[in-house]
């Protein structure tokens, strides 16, 4: 018996294929799973949380760890595409920028501090006043102040109307306990998260390991429901290959990080399954219009043109990126609000037309240019090779996405494949807006566009945000400013058993997954 | 002996200022960290606050002094981007990868030295050749490649070890003997030429002659010969280990400092690889002294040559 | 211990051809980078496909032991489409390349360093110890990485790293050599008949440095083409879609689960390549007597 697995494992060594594999997990079972009711993640494919601290992060997981760890004031039903209560149970707005909101009684921390108006009124003075330096300010910038009018309401008093502010209620603003966070600031929240949602934190070894158990205390009719599965494992392993290898070995059950080539061949495996979904993140190609790089040809819309009638992206959706992938012709996701499809301009996949756009704009013989990328080097690739047929010479310059941002924001970026995931708001101005409103990632620097964003963004009647966002719309795409690709999916695979939903916004809640 | 020690300490000493120079000017090169630590969504004005409240628009001979200054006092500042201080970051991960390279060293001197002692008793057979070819096996196959492959058969087709992580022993298995069998050839033609010299000494065979046993005249007087540049040799190695692991520690996920460097490179985060490259030179400064100062001991000659 | 070849009966270069060929690895180390050198040059003659058309319907096939592997792409395709075989032999350039490039440009550091310090002694000894340690204790592979971060990775940043890296070896070895030539009698009767030093280190020095040179140059080459690899690999050495081996290893990684053979094939090719530079650099040593004992 000993030999024949011996065989096997050299065999697969030896390239013998995946058949050599199979044989081999016949013989031992994923000992992961039910039985110690211990669900073992892996994520950090774009490196560890780094803070912990659901303000003093921009991680993707860091924003998984905050839907299971904490809660919002308001939960958004996915499915019904509606706004429930969630810590808070009523709320009115008497005016365009005050909102009154009725706070839910009988919730506690899970440090036993129990729930109030106090640490509401606490969280939001504190994410709303610059000194504290909050990461991403167009979640809180809006936010005045708060003040206590009862033990379990609250009044906000908002800096300018806020359109979208359902969408930031039942997002990215979680509630701390006002007592602890006085206490310990940002630095002590991401050594010992406290929250009051389905999981409480009971060890955390930063950018490495957290272990969340089952809430007991989350009883009070939540929507989010109650956890099911009773202890969380989560570990940080960068390398999506170390996951997927600790995936087949029976070390992890869960991962969200690979591939849709990897999803089809671990599903094909028995002991494991997998799921997938498309997401709110799209690719985009960024053009650098403005000249802020000084690199001569994208300024030109023409030569903008032959690159975008050049680059086949629906063989990369459907070839590279699989599965739900679509082409997406705006640049935001279509079911943001204010994406509307019919604003855009289409273009569609035509060598010639390109090579002889380019001939138009003068480089017939085409040109040399960098083209920056961070993600899977193959879509890039392929947008190489799809360049270089109509006399494009691109180089490659693969980085690390921080290293990425700093380029961007120093304007050293002439042609860029990047993509942006609007943190799971849907609401173009999670994604547009913060590219093309005049900051540090604009290479539009187009005045005109960003007033029409402006207006988009703070207009609290929704005819007119729809109005001014297609004008946004038929702008960038127009002009090219983008070229926006396709959309993303998420792949998910993990040990048969465990019962899984998806999401459409990319989060994986775990409190609602359960053993089979 | 005491003027050779004074003139090596202060040798090591200007290396290591030289080696702290050149770890904060470099990394200086790589761009504006305002940039990077004020982040995703920042505008002018917060980099402007960035550069004031770290000190960046400070003269940058000032600002390395006071950094190295700091350092000495074991303070290597804040990451950028886990806001936790670097020297409590390092205190984390440096056991780790301690661990690591020991483990991986002895690893390498338990499989060097009896290949190399074989290697020389039985010169020119085909024992003296066999060991050789491991040798030169060893040394073409890449580190990664040979990580990647015990990965498949050992974690996922036997499933006898962990395959990432650094919870328990078992878990230092395999990087182990990634990192340790490269560092193997070298160790072992050391060890075989330092016995072929030995067996050839007249010392050796004076005691031959006089009809010593033959594994007494191997282990009490050849080998114990033959280890002392071997020993050394091992130092600087493990010294090696400590710079050289990152690609074992990214494959394994092992939380150790070659993977926090690779991370904090991928970054751009700053005071952390300017820390580790000062502790990783500073091991290897101290370990080659303490090398040369056992070679000089123990071989008078080799004092002059220092 | 430098034991100098007599110049009675054949010419010392017959002999040592003579032995050359005698010497078993050594002659297949040789054929073995012979080829592979052969293969870089006239890649474009003999690649069946162009190493950068992809065909994105096209991706993953297996090579030809596999059944349902296409005769087109012998080697199979890689994950864009391209044919693996053509980017194998055009691979072999860029390895051959950095090997060759990097260790020139180390070897003439390494000697001109090592050479002056053997030869004059004293202060520019002393100079000299200090860079040899200095660069010593810097972390090669950390410094690699973070110099390529801040630089670009590209074909010539990667030789230029390597190039300015690699030296110490040969500051070592030339450094001991030429201390041990210096003391040689025919050295100091040129002396003495008033030779200027330029004279002598060209004439007497640099000729009884080649064996060993060439010894340490193997091992470095080798030692470049590793960490080309190695860099490669973790996404910090040449940039795509360069066919290089080592970045076909680290694309191949994503599928090694259930197409080995994406990992086999490259890593196959560079075990090779520097089994083939490790024989030949053996070899060398043993021809020749020269060189000791080399990291």
């Amino acid at each position: 018996m000993l030999k024949e697995i011996r065989l096997d494992g050299v065999k697969a060594v030896l390239g013998a294929g995946a058949l050599a594999l199979v044989t081999a997990f016949g013989t031992s079972d994923a000992m992961a799973g039910p039985d110690d009711d211990t669900l073992r993640i892996a994520w950090g494919a774009t490196g560890p949380i780094d803070n912990l601290d659901a303000y003093f992060n921009t991680n993707r997981t860091g924003i998984w760890f905050a839907r299971n760890v904490w809660d919002t004031l308001v939960f958004r039903n996915l499915d019904e595409g509606t706004y429930e209560p969630l810590l808070a149970t009523g709320w009115s707005f008497p005016d365009d920028t005050t909102l009154d909101l009725t706070l839910r009684e009988g919730v506690v921390f899970h440090n036993g501090e129990p729930f109030d108006a106090d640490d509401v009124v606490y969280t939001l003075n504190f994410i709303a006043d610059p000194e504290n330096g909050v990461l991403t300010r167009g979640n809180v910038d809006w936010i005045e102040n708060a003040e206590r009018t009862g033990p379990y309401s609250v009044r906000v008093h908002m800096t300018r109307p806020m359109p979208q502010i359902f969408e930031i209620l039942s997002g990215p603003i979680v509630i701390y306990p006002n007592e602890y966070y006085a206490e310990v600031g940002p630095e002590g929240m991401n050594r010992m998260p406290v929250g009051t949602g389905p999981y409480r934190v009971t060890e955390v070894q930063p950018t490495q390991r957290y272990t969340l158990e089952r809430n007991p205390d989350y009883t009070w009719g939540s929507p989010k429901g109650e956890a099911s599965i009773g202890t969380l494992v989560i570990r940080e392993i960068a390398d999506v290959q170390t996951q997927v290898a600790e995936l087949l070995g029976g070390g992890i059950d869960f991962t969200a990080d690979i591939s849709a080539d990897q999803l089809d061949q671990i599903t094909g495996l028995p002991g494991f399954s997998g799921a997938q979904s498309e997401t709110m993140r799209i690719s985009y190609l960024g053009f650098d219009a403005a000249g802020r790089s000084g690199f001569e040809p994208t300024q030109n819309p023409m030569v903008r043109e032959a690159i975008a009638r050049a680059v086949n992206r629906k063989a990369i959706s459907e070839n590279l990126v699989r599965g739900d992938s679509r082409v997406v012709n705006t640049p935001c996701f279509p079911t943001q609000f204010g994406c509307d499809e019919d604003a855009a301009v289409i273009w569609d996949f035509d060598p010639e037309a390109a090579r002889a756009l380019l001939a138009e704009a003068g480089y017939p013989d085409g040109f040399e240019i960098e083209i920056y990328n961070y993600r899977s080097s193959s879509w890039a690739e392929a947008i190489i090779a799809d360049l270089a047929e109509i006399g494009i010479a691109a180089n490659l310059n693969q980085m690390g996405y921080f290293a990425l941002r700093d380029l961007q924001h120093e304007g050293r970026t002439p042609l860029y494949l990047m993509d942006w995931g609007s943190f799971s708001i849907n609401d173009m101005s999670a994604i547009t807006s913060r590219f093309f409103t005049l900051g540090p990632d604009d290479f539009a620097q187009d005045e005109e566009l960003a007033a029409w964003l402006e207006t988009g963004d703070s207009s609290p009647d929704p005819a007119t945000r729809e109005e001014a966002y297609a004008k946004a719309i038929a702008r960038i795409t127009e002009r090219l400013y983008w070229l926006p690709m396709f959309s993303h999916v998420r792949n998910y695979a993990f040990v048969e058993g465990l019962e899984f939903k998806g999401f459409v916004d990319e989060i994986p809640r775990f409190y609602a997954y359960s053993w089979r | 002996m005491l003027r050779y020690v004074i003139r090596r300490f202060l040798l090591a000493l200007l290396t290591l200022i030289t080696v702290s120079a050149l770890a904060f000017f470099m990394t200086w090169l790589s761009g504006d960290p305002a940039l990077a630590i004020a982040g995703d969504t920042a505008s002018a004005e917060d980099i402007a606050a960035v550069r004031d409240h770290y000190g960046l628009d400070r003269p940058i001979v000032a600002q390395y002094f006071s950094w190295a200054g700091r350092a000495l006092r074991g303070d290597f500042g804040v990451s950028y981007h886990f806001d936790l201080p670097v020297s409590e970051m390092l205190a984390t991960r440096l056991p780790v990868t301690m661990t690591l390279g020991a483990a991986s060293i002895l690893f390498a001197l338990a499989l060097a030295i009896p290949l190399g002692v074989l290697a020389a008793v039985y010169n020119n057979t085909i024992i003296d050749r066999a060991a050789l070819t491991i040798a030169v096996l060893g040394q073409a196959i890449p580190t990664f490649w040979f990580a990647l492959m015990m990965m498949i058969l050992f974690g996922i087709t036997l499933r006898w070890l962990p395959i990432s992580g650094g919870g328990s022993w078992a878990h230092y298995v395999m990087p182990t003997i990634a990192l340790g069998y490269f560092a193997t050839p070298v160790l072992m033609r050391l060890t075989r030429a330092g016995m072929l010299e030995a067996l050839e000494s007249d010392y050796i065979r004076t005691a031959r002659a006089y009809g010593l046993p033959i594994r007494s005249i191997l282990f009490r007087h050849a080998l114990r010969n033959a280890l002392i540049p071997v020993v050394a040799l091992a130092a600087v190695q493990f010294g090696f280990m400590l710079g050289g692991s990152i690609v074992i520690e990214t494959v394994f996920s092992l939380p150790g400092i070659g993977w926090l460097g690779y991370d904090a490179i991928l970054r751009g985060d700053l005071p952390v690889v300017q820390a580790i490259l000062l502790v990783v030179a500073g091991f290897y400064v101290i370990l080659t002294f303490l090398a040369d100062l056992l070679n000089a001991a123990l071989d008078p000659r080799m004092r002059s040559a220092g | 211990m430098a034991d100098q070849t007599p110049a009675v009966g054949p010419s010392p270069g017959r002999i040592a051809l003579r032995r050359m060929l005698a010497h078993r690895s050594f002659a297949l180390g040789v054929s073995v980078l012979l080829v592979m050198t052969l293969m870089a040059i006239f890649a474009p003659l003999i690649a069946p496909h162009d190493p950068y058309a992809t065909d994105l319907t096209q991706r993953l096939l297996p090579p030809f032991w596999h059944d349902d592997s296409v005769p087109e792409h012998i080697l199979g395709t890689d994950k864009v489409g391209r044919d693996y075989l053509s980017r194998l032999i055009y691979g072999a350039r860029v390895s051959l390349a950095i090997g060759v490039l990097a260790v020139l440009l180390s070897g003439l550091i390494g000697t001109v360093l090592g050479v002056a310090a053997g030869y004059f002694g004293g202060k520019v000894d002393a100079v000299v110890t200090y860079l040899i340690g200095t660069r010593l204790s810097l972390p090669l592979f950390l410094v690699a990485l973070a110099v390529v971060a801040m630089f670009g990775s590209s074909l010539t940043i990667v030789i230029l790293v390597l190039g300015l890296f690699l030296w110490d070896q040969f500051a070592v070895v030339m450094r001991s050599v030429t201390k041990q030539i210096r003391s040689q009698d025919y050295v100091r009767a040129a002396r003495a008949a008033g030779a200027s030093h330029m004279r002598i280190l060209w004439r007497e020095i640099l000729p009884n440095v080649r064996e060993p040179l060439l010894v340490v140059a193997t091992v470095e080459m080798a030692n470049a083409i590793i960490l080309e690899a190695s860099l490669s690999f973790l996404g910090f050495g040449v940039q795509a879609p360069l066919p290089s081996w080592g970045l076909m290893l680290s694309d191949a990684r994503e599928f090694m689960f259930f197409d080995p053979w994406l990992l086999t094939i490259p890593g196959c090719a560079l075990f090779a390549l520097l089994l083939a530079i490790n024989l030949t650099g053996d070899g060398l040593r043993d021809v020749t007597g020269r060189g000791g004992v080399l990291r």
